[in-house]
């Protein structure tokens, strides 16, 4: 259990895993809790929402990143923010030119052995959301279908809708604000 | 630490739209905000929620692509001005309501309206894809469908933005026998 390492910055948590401490284990834990998201986050905008790909990427990146503590390779644990961020640059580097899944016996091992992160992948119901889409006003729901699911860039939507690709920027703020609170009150059900 | 990013710039972030410096600093950022990192899953949750949804008309493509992949469960074919009785299909699967538009070879735009038989509002979908060749346009029925519109739904379909060109189906929904 991780409770007792929560209070914690991230730079001790660093400096503890480094040194093999007692607690080093759960120090591990609530640094793959903290920042696993942030790795699949980089992982769906860096490679293209795939989101199969942002969970290898994330798994290998928090493995990296324990090993080069372990190691003692990280030289600056006060900056280990900066250090798993750099970690996610390379793994996404090396998955883009290799254009390769990753699944060895350490990216296996880390994904049961690792902390349970709810993904963003799974933070909505995707019924809820889809309900809450058809709410959605008939110009709004254009655009978030010409961006997210014809992946059109914002500049085609617009000549596309005859208007700015700031306005469809408008739009798609205000879409994704009304998509928001209808999920999050549960108004996806007339 | 630098000043947190508004919902804006994230989602600007998500959509791939910051420079490279602006990407780098929004990135440094998120790796060492708590809040901006909760705040980011949140809008890459609803883009992604909104990438995978299937959107409620298929254009052709779309439409043989989840044939092929077996999640089509039935067709139904309606003409303009028939009433239909369908049965909403099983979880995970789709019933595609083919609204026959007749010729179509003509036609640049077509929009359409849900409404009640009573002639209430269930929303309007501008610009939706059709089938040209076939002069159809593919409706897109889902099991939960269920829990948020009536049993009873008129489909109005108007062509090329001309309120005297539009033709109506009535589609009545029950729910799957238990």
């Amino acid at each position: 259990m991780s409770d007792g390492v929560a209070g914690h910055d991230d730079p001790e948590l660093a400096r503890r895993i480094a040194a093999g401490a007692d607690e080093a284990a759960s120090c591990e834990d609530e640094l793959c809790r903290r920042y696993l998201n942030r790795a699949r986050l980089y992982g769906l905008r860096h490679l293209a929402f795939d989101v199969t790909a942002a969970e290898d990427l994330a798994q290998q990146v928090m493995v990296g990143v324990l090993e080069a503590l372990r190691e003692g390779r990280v030289q600056d644990p006060g900056r280990i923010d900066r250090f798993v961020l750099g970690t996610c640059r390379n793994v996404a580097h090396t998955m883009r030119r290799a254009e390769r899944r990753q699944s060895d016996a350490r990216v296996r091992l880390a994904r049961e052995a690792g902390p349970a992160v709810t993904p963003p992948w799974e933070l909505l119901d995707s019924r809820a959301v889809d309900l809450c889409l058809a709410r959605l006003a008939a110009r709004e729901a254009r655009v978030l279908d010409l961006l997210y699911r014809q992946e059109a860039a914002a500049a085609e939507v617009a000549e596309r809708l005859g208007t700015t690709p700031g306005n469809v920027r408008v739009i798609r703020h205000r879409a994704l604000a009304h998509l928001r609170a209808c999920v999050e009150a549960g108004e996806g059900a007339r | 630490m630098s000043a947190c990013r508004t919902t804006g710039q994230l989602e600007e972030y998500f959509q791939g739209a910051l420079g490279p410096a602006d990407e780098d600093e929004v990135e440094a950022h998120l790796f060492s905000c708590e809040a901006c990192r909760v705040e980011a899953e949140l809008v890459a949750a609803l883009v992604l929620a909104v990438s995978r949804s299937l959107p409620p008309v298929l254009s052709p493509a779309l439409f043989e692509a989840l044939q092929r992949s077996g999640r089509v469960s039935g067709t139904t074919r309606v003409e303009p001005g028939q009433t239909l009785e369908a049965t909403y299909p099983p979880q995970g699967s789709l019933l595609v309501h083919r609204l026959r538009l007749g010729e179509t070879s003509d036609v640049g735009r077509v929009d359409l309206d849900l409404r009640t038989p009573e002639g209430g509002s269930l929303g309007r979908l501008e610009a939706v894809s059709f089938d040209a060749a076939r002069g159809e346009l593919l409706v897109a029925c889902q099991h939960h469908f269920a829990e948020a519109y009536p049993a009873d739904i008129v489909f109005a379909v108007e062509l090329d933005g001309d309120p005297g060109r539009v033709l109506e189906y009535t589609v009545r929904h029950r729910r799957e026998a238990r």
